[in-house]
């Protein structure tokens, strides 16, 4: 069966092409539109993945939806009312904005594609962060947790996953919470509080929450309480993004926590004021990780399974991932490459496969390299016509060995190869990579590259085999760290000469890589720690700040030439700045 | 490859469309709720269809005019 997912219209849309149980191509929205978090209908990305295959929209047996929208739009228009009358000012903004496209799903493929409404099918928005946290791994059965902001009702649920020895699937669901208690929402609300935008600056709460002290964390437990079986119910005075979209929280939360954060204000935990922000950012972090640690425990006992497939947003913070795997009790877990909604479009075309299809189940590789590849001729071509130089060396042991040279003397490479990945992180086909080794590489990054805040860590990457010896890995954490979805501490004796990826705590959050699924990358890593007798690299993302990852060549190549990049890599193309080569001011990038 | 091109009418059409079967059965879905939603299921149909009026306002330009007056 060929099965097209799709997700959009709130965050990162993205298609998925499932042909015969396998994904074939998966690509977000932003990588070809260009910009971030693209949540538009996904024509672009719709567009290649068919494109891949040699597919017309007509030949395709299903196209599959990551949400019921209509359950979305109950689930809007009840709380606008429940809400009321707070909710009046809002009420119509809320309603213009459901009653566009995005309450017409069906219609909008329809119209697009060109195909019957009786080819178009929908998965409830937890289902598809379950399947795509659950059928993307190799194991047979596993407990499922699922938390993110809202899907259309569900915030949170805990189920069960099993591939059965004749092929068929079941995904159980046991239980959810509904909105307006969310976990998400909970965290996204500190994120506003702390001046970060919502949906995009998660990250940057949870790499501040390390220059904090949990100061705050019986404020927090002010505003969520615990429910059985590790569930939990949030007091809604302190609330207002379940009444209005103009703000996260009440007047009554800012008496609790203090002022809050302008987006436009310095932010140094140094200060006073800085340290205050940085305690509410680790007491709302402590208090997430408690309560996940709850969760997971108390459905480690209730299935008795071994692993847990984690999905949605919330999968995304890596420290909270880490203790779940320290102490709820399972031995392995599992999160996906892309656990927010982008991943539901494979989700979402994956479970339709095998639950509404029951097609057998059919193992594929577990990797993330599912996006457009790179041309290296692409890149030799726009830096000849600007006459940069361009140096092509024989075989890709050359290439290895010449990016080993750059790196070994502190040099910034942009780092392109083969497909590129699917979700938010980098894994070594669209990196930035440099030497992990001083406070002045991660400082450089920064200020001429990044152009972030100062407190943000940079991620190491290390060959699987050898990430115990220089991080504190529990059982289960080397497997966790393939997609770089948990923090662990750096070995005390390593911090020193790894200071670039050691944030202030002592931790990193590591990338554990497998020869198999990223081979070149494997190689370089390996090299890299003949000559310099670490192999560990520091890699970030290739983009620059408010742009999504490069994808083509020409992109990288773009990047290259705004920032403090030295050289891009592409095939055996190495294209280096020309020595007078004038760098952006360092707030050229930011927005 | 790229998807075909359908003018803005022949979308707009489309949408609207597969629109009323879904708005039917979301409405039958409230209304045979045990939840005690049974009284969403009109201001649901109200709304769904304020919505689709404005789809054709966007659909067909000619008749935006009259359909904008309307509010």
């Amino acid at each position: 069966m060929k099965i097209l997912g799709l997700s959009a219209h709130y965050h990162d849309s993205a298609a998925a092409l499932v042909i015969d149980g396998v994904p074939v191509a998966v690509v977000q929205e932003e990588r070809l539109s260009r910009k971030k978090n693209d949540a538009a209908f996904p024509l672009k990305a719709i567009e290649w993945c068919l494109e891949q295959a040699k597919l017309e929209p007509e030949e395709l047996d299903a196209v599959v939806f990551y949400e019921k929208p209509m359950l979305k739009f109950e689930r809007i228009l009840t709380s606008a009312l429940r809400a009321f009358p707070k909710s009046w000012s809002s009420f119509p903004k809320a309603m213009k904005n459901s009653l566009g496209e995005k309450l017409w799903v069906k219609g909008i493929i329809s119209s697009h594609l060109g195909i019957p409404g009786s080819k178009i099918f929908f998965t409830e928005h937890h289902q598809a962060h379950a399947a795509a946290a659950f059928l993307t791994q190799p194991a047979k059965r596993a407990a499922i947790l699922t938390a993110d902001g809202v899907g259309e009702w569900a915030t949170l649920s805990v189920g069960v996953g099993e591939k059965m020895d004749d092929g068929r699937v079941a995904i159980k669901l046991l239980r959810e919470l509904h909105f307006p208690h969310s976990l998400g929402m909970l965290y996204s609300t500190f994120t506003a509080f702390l001046g970060f935008e919502v949906n995009e600056g998660e990250y940057k709460v949870m790499g501040l929450a390390s220059y904090g002290k949990p100061e705050y964390v019986d404020q927090v437990r002010q505003v969520i309480s615990p429910e059985k079986n590790g569930a939990f119910s949030l007091h809604l005075d302190f609330f207002d993004f379940h009444t209005t979209a103009k703000r996260s929280y009440s007047e009554k939360f800012v008496q609790l926590f203090g002022k809050p954060r302008a987006p436009h204000e310095p932010l140094d935990p140094t200060t006073p004021e800085g340290a205050r922000y940085a305690n509410v950012a680790a007491s709302v972090q402590r208090v997430l990780e408690d309560t996940l640690v709850e969760i997971t425990k108390s459905l480690h006992e209730e299935t008795g399974e071994s692993v847990l497939c984690f999905g949605g947003g919330v999968a995304l913070n890596g420290v909270a991932n880490g203790r779940i795997l320290r102490e709820s009790g399972f031995s392995e877990m599992y999160v996906p490459c892309s656990p927010g909604d982008a991943g539901c479009a494979l989700g979402a075309a994956l479970y339709a496969d095998r639950i509404f299809f029951k097609n057998p189940h059919v193992d594929f590789p577990d990797h993330p390299y599912w996006g457009p590849s790179v041309d290296p001729e692409e890149l030799a071509a726009v830096a000849s016509e600007d006459g940069l130089p361009i140096e092509t060396v024989a075989s890709d042991d050359a290439l290895l060995d010449r990016t080993v040279d750059l790196l070994a003397s502190d040099k910034i490479v942009g780092w392109m190869d083969g497909p590129c990945e699917l979700g938010p992180r980098a894994l070594g086909n669209r990196s930035i990579l440099a030497a992990p080794h001083t406070v002045a590489m991660k400082d450089r990054l920064n200020k001429e590259i990044k152009y972030r805040e100062e407190f943000r860590p940079f991620a190491p990457a290390v060959p699987i085999e050898v990430a115990g010896e220089y991080f504190e890995l529990p059982p289960g954490g080397a497997r966790l760290g393939a997609f770089m979805s948990g923090v662990f501490p750096v070995k005390p004796e390593w911090r020193d000469k790894l200071a670039a990826i050691t944030h202030v705590d002592g931790t990193a959050r590591v990338q554990t890589v497998e020869r198999d699924k990223a081979p070149k990358f494997y190689a370089l890593l390996e090299k890299y720690g003949k000559k310099t007798g670490i192999p560990i690299l520091l890699n970030t993302s290739f983009n620059l700040a408010g742009e999504p990852i490069v994808t083509r060549a020409v992109e990288g190549y773009s990047t290259l030439r705004r920032c403090g990049i030295d050289v891009v890599i592409a095939g055996r193309y190495i294209v280096s700045k020309k020595p007078s080569h004038a760098v952006m001011p360092t707030d050229g990038g930011t927005s | 490859m790229t998807l075909k091109k359908r003018g803005r009418i022949h979308r707009g059409l489309i949408v609207i469309g597969s629109a009323i079967p879904s708005i039917g059965g979301f409405a039958r879905g409230l209304w045979a709720s045990e939840g005690g939603k049974k009284w969403l299921a009109p201001l649901v149909v109200f709304l769904c269809v304020t919505g689709l009026v404005l789809v054709l306002a966007a659909t067909v330009e000619a008749l935006a005019p009259f359909i904008y007056t309307i509010f």
